[in-house]
């Protein structure tokens, strides 16, 4: 599943070539398009040439229905790839600087590397005020560093944001951009005809055809369910609510002690408080999983792996109970199954069994019970008494650092 | 109407390509394309070599300047390397190779190199505001459905349509 480097399957050292052979195929086809000419770029402001119009919005497009595709038939998990984060006003006021740069520039950055590259000596020149305008601006960065980063929304959806569908919206889209395209085509030809002009290249008519397929994928795209989490064995927030208080997801510090005295297989252990509180104290072949990386993509399939026993328990911990509860909701939700939570946390843990020792010894020997759980709770203090450095470092068995998927953005 | 030069490909086809070539940047590499932040790291550079204490001191320029490699090993600037070979190919094959100024009917080739150079200076600034450009931000940002994305796509055309009056006489 992609995306293939940052899911490690092609190795990162390719990831430079792959960003050659993309940028060959991006600027062969800037160019082919004609988008190493200036007057062809600003056409799209007078109307005597769209092709900006035209190829940007059928690129975005593309690209758009592509990634929904590839998500869908699971050849992509679409939450990595990188959606770049919304600054609201940053982004306004750079649009508009870029706005005005672009007309009296002619290009913007991609474009003019294009086009210096085949010789446009106004491109260099823009190129050339670009690194300029780049100094100015890291200059002057500590005065601007505020409004830069305000207004800050995160990576939002823009269907989000207007409060519809993906697929409403990406239909939206398609039918938006065919109307542009044939509105375009339309006063593309007046203008031309107006200003005399003969800058444009080829202009082939619309095709009925290909409009009539895109808005047939917008259709279907209407249908797919935006989130990847729907196709899975999600329970319901009511069922997730009646385990939760069922409290059978509980399990007792006894149990846990047994199983780690009993070197149990099919047992694991997961520490899900912060990491320094971890490093001081933990409970023997505990993995630490901090509750932050808890729904991390790699964090899942590491602590799902699909070999995995059925009979596995898995248990949550933290000092309350109450981090190892919000882990166990998070993976319940999620529809993963096998997961447990140490009742009363590390507290109780401590509580009931580490210290049990200055505990007098049941006097009735009549209650059996209360005697074997004192047996068994003095042999266990005494077992995690030996073990105590191991208990301390928590047998070093730290969850594997996965470097948090961080694709930095475009331009 | 053609002028001697080949002909441009169909700006649809054309875009339908730019598409899959951005789609298969976000299936290879989990990420879109881009061409300012190439632009920066040169000057970032630049700046490290020029003085290394003012850079490393700076709260913009250092952080670009992490990794044993320094700030020119970077994705973005090897997709510019590409774009330079691509656009050079198809300059070739088409015919386009040329020196030249190109500048309106209206605008003498001066004052075209000092409007190249006041856009260029503008797209540098706001590029960096805006976090990224027309490619950057507002390409591959619409086609992952970004608000950013769109939200930067129309300040730039916008603002485009808004003042493109008042340079009319640059153009046509």
């Amino acid at each position: 599943m992609g995306p293939l480097v940052p899911f490690e399957i092609i190795g990162s050292e390719f990831n430079y070539i792959i960003a050659i052979v993309l940028g060959f195929f991006f600027g062969y086809i800037l160019e082919q398009a004609g988008f190493s000419s200036s007057r062809k770029l600003v056409g799209v402001f007078y109307g005597y040439d769209l092709v900006v119009l035209k190829v940007f919005f059928t690129a975005a497009i593309t690209a758009m229905i592509g990634i929904i595709f590839f998500d869908y038939f699971g050849w992509v998990d679409a939450s990595f790839l990188y959606v770049n984060p919304t600054f609201l006003w940053p982004a306004i006021v750079g649009g508009a600087i870029m706005g005005v740069g672009f007309l009296l520039g002619g290009f913007c950055p991609g474009t003019s590397i294009t086009a210096a590259t085949i010789g446009r000596i106004d491109a260099m020149v823009f190129i050339a005020g670009i690194l300029l305008g780049v100094f100015i601006w890291g200059e002057s960065y500590p005065a601007i560093e505020s409004f830069y980063k305000s207004s800050a929304f995160g990576g939002i959806k823009v269907y989000d944001s207007l409060g519809i569908s993906r697929g409403f919206f990406a239909l939206l889209l398609i039918i938006i951009a065919l109307l542009a395209f044939g509105i375009g085509e339309y006063i593309e030809k007046n203008r031309m005809n107006k200003l005399k002009l003969d800058v444009t290249g080829n202009r082939q008519a619309k095709t009925g055809m290909a409009a009539f397929v895109l808005v047939a994928l917008g259709v279907i795209i209407l249908f797919i369910p935006a989130n990847r989490q729907a196709r899975i064995n999600e329970i319901s927030a009511k069922q997730l609510l009646t385990e939760l208080n069922s409290d059978e997801h509980y399990i007792t510090p006894d149990e846990v002690a047994f199983r780690i005295m009993d070197r149990d297989d099919e047992f694991r252990l997961i520490d899900v408080r912060p990491s320094e509180e971890y490093r001081e104290f933990s409970l023997p072949k505990a993995v630490n999983v901090p509750l932050e990386n808890i729904a991390n993509r790699q964090m899942i399939d590491f602590l799902n792996p699909e070999d995995e026993s059925e009979e596995m328990i898995k248990v949550f911990y933290s000092n309350s109970g109450m981090l190892a509860d919000k882990a166990w909701m998070i993976y319940k939700r999620l529809g993963y199954k096998n997961f447990y939570v140490l009742k009363g946390g590390l507290n109780n843990m401590v509580e009931t069994i580490f210290h049990y020792d200055d505990k007098p010894k049941p006097v009735n020997p009549l209650y059996k019970e209360a005697l074997d759980t004192y047996r068994f709770r003095k042999n266990a203090s005494e077992y995690f008494r030996g073990m105590e450095r191991e208990v301390k470092t928590g047998g070093n068995k730290s969850a594997p650092k996965f470097e948090v998927i961080q694709v930095e953005g475009g331009c | 109407m053609e002028k001697k030069t080949v002909k441009h490909m169909n700006p649809y086809l054309a875009g339908f390509f730019l598409g899959l070539v951005l789609l298969a940047a976000f299936y290879l590499s989990g990420r879109g394309l881009g061409a300012s932040g190439a632009l920066k790291n040169v000057v970032v550079s630049i700046v490290n070599a020029v003085n290394p204490e003012h850079a490393e001191s700076s709260a913009f320029y250092s952080q670009y300047l992490g990794g044993e490699f320094g700030p020119m090993k970077s994705w973005l600037v090897f997709l510019a390397l590409g774009v330079v070979v691509g656009s050079f190919f198809s300059g070739a094959v088409s015919d386009r190779l040329k020196f030249k100024i190109e500048r309106g009917p209206r605008l003498s080739a001066g004052g075209r190199i000092l409007i190249a150079l006041s856009g260029g200076v503008l797209f540098g600034i706001g590029s960096q505001l805006g976090r990224g450009c027309t490619s950057g931000a507002a390409l591959s940002g619409m086609a992952v459905l970004s608000s950013a994305g769109f939200i930067t796509m129309m300040a730039i055309f916008g603002t485009g349509f808004l003042v493109a009056y008042f340079m009319r006489k640059f153009w046509i």
